[in-house]
């Protein structure tokens, strides 16, 4: 790859690295795993630099860290051990606080769901390309979306998330 | 309340990131590196391959009255594995869809993804796969094989570049593992993970 387009993709990794890499923290909750997957689709996007578009690159870069994330939370080594005993609430937390911050509780959520809430509302993509990076249909988008709502006030105890059921076009 | 109350809420939780830079020399470096495995991985195949003739053929000339071979002493199945855990949990054995679905959706051009999976979508003891593609132009099937010989893609949605993108891909990805992918594992099911 010639210094123009080492320049161009730099330029463009710049300006999308610090939003992908939100993407990647809100999918995976952990800054480092989030930094591996931000630089693996780095490393895809520069792979493929000289056969796609700037605005077809951010597109194709987040579908690399949707889609890794998912797959991540799909292997046996990171699935929930179901356990008898639940753990304690750390010690001087409120009774009626909430019970998750939104990092946590969105990890309580299966893969895909939280991968269109983060699309949706971290990313602020319509249903439509939600659906085309997820590799889904717009309907288990808007369903997915519902259901994620539904999970994450239950899951957060907090007035906050109410309301948040109408769908963007 | 509206959605603006989880979107603040998100970029609150992202607000205090670590710092991180991502710099271009190091990635161009690590694309070369990926590069090298599939390459090193091709070479590896390929002495598998020629291994595989050059044994068929020695067994072939045994059997056709050739120079008798001397017997080869073959560990004993209690020194090889230890006796299962039945209550472990296994790791992957060998590719896993989802991996493969990562792996396929990287090296699809820009418009295509993979498409919705079947509840039931797994590799086949036989080391092939079938996964849906969603184009511009509407639904369409992936063939994969990975067998002994090498691997391949097929789809009427994809040109052969990308097509011998996604086998390389693919190839690269089985090698991580010690079985190809849809590999039996315990006495007749299939590998869980694939």
């Amino acid at each position: 790859m010639g210094e123009d387009r080492d320049g161009a993709f730099t330029e463009w990794a710049q300006r999308t690295a610090q939003q992908l890499r939100g993407t990647a923290y809100l999918l995976c909750g952990d800054w480092h795993t989030a930094d591996d997957v931000v630089q693996d689709a780095l490393v895809r996007v520069y792979e493929r630099w000289h056969r796609i578009r700037p605005e077809a690159a951010t597109s194709y870069a987040r579908r690399v860290v949707a889609t890794a994330a998912v797959d991540r939370s799909r292997r046996p080594w990171r699935r929930e051990v179901p356990s008898e005993v639940l753990p304690d609430r750390p010690s001087g937390a409120p009774d009626d606080g909430p019970d998750y911050d939104v990092v946590s509780a969105l990890a309580e959520l299966p893969a895909r769901q939280r991968a269109v809430l983060v699309l949706r509302f971290f990313d602020d993509l319509s249903v439509d390309d939600t659906a085309r990076v997820l590799g889904i249909t717009p309907g288990t988008v808007k369903s997915s979306t519902s259901r994620g709502l539904d999970r994450l006030r239950e899951l957060m105890r907090t007035p906050v998330l109410a309301g948040l059921d109408e769908e963007k076009p | 309340m509206s959605d603006n109350d989880l979107r603040t809420l998100m970029r609150d939780a992202v607000g205090d990131a670590p710092a991180r830079e991502f710099s271009t020399p190091v990635i161009a470096s690590a694309a070369r590196a990926r590069t090298r495995r599939r390459r090193a991985w091709y070479g590896v195949a390929g002495i598998g391959a020629a291994a595989s003739v050059a044994a068929a053929v020695a067994v072939g000339g045994g059997l056709l009255g050739g120079p008798a071979l001397a017997p080869v002493a073959q560990p004993t199945a209690a020194a090889s594995s230890p006796a299962p855990d039945p209550g472990a949990i296994g790791l992957p054995t060998s590719l896993p869809v989802g991996e493969t679905v990562a792996v396929v959706d990287a090296e699809l051009p820009a418009g295509t993804t993979v498409g919705e999976l079947a509840m039931d979508a797994a590799w086949t003891p036989a080391g092939t796969i079938e996964l849906p593609l969603a184009t511009s132009s509407g639904a369409a099937k992936l063939s994969i094989a990975v067998t002994a010989s090498g691997c391949s893609a097929d789809s009427a949605a994809l040109g052969g570049a990308s097509l011998d993108a996604i086998a390389s891909a693919v190839c690269a990805a089985a090698s991580q593992y010690p079985n190809p992918p849809g590999t039996v594992v315990d006495g007749g099911s299939i590998d869980p993970a694939a």
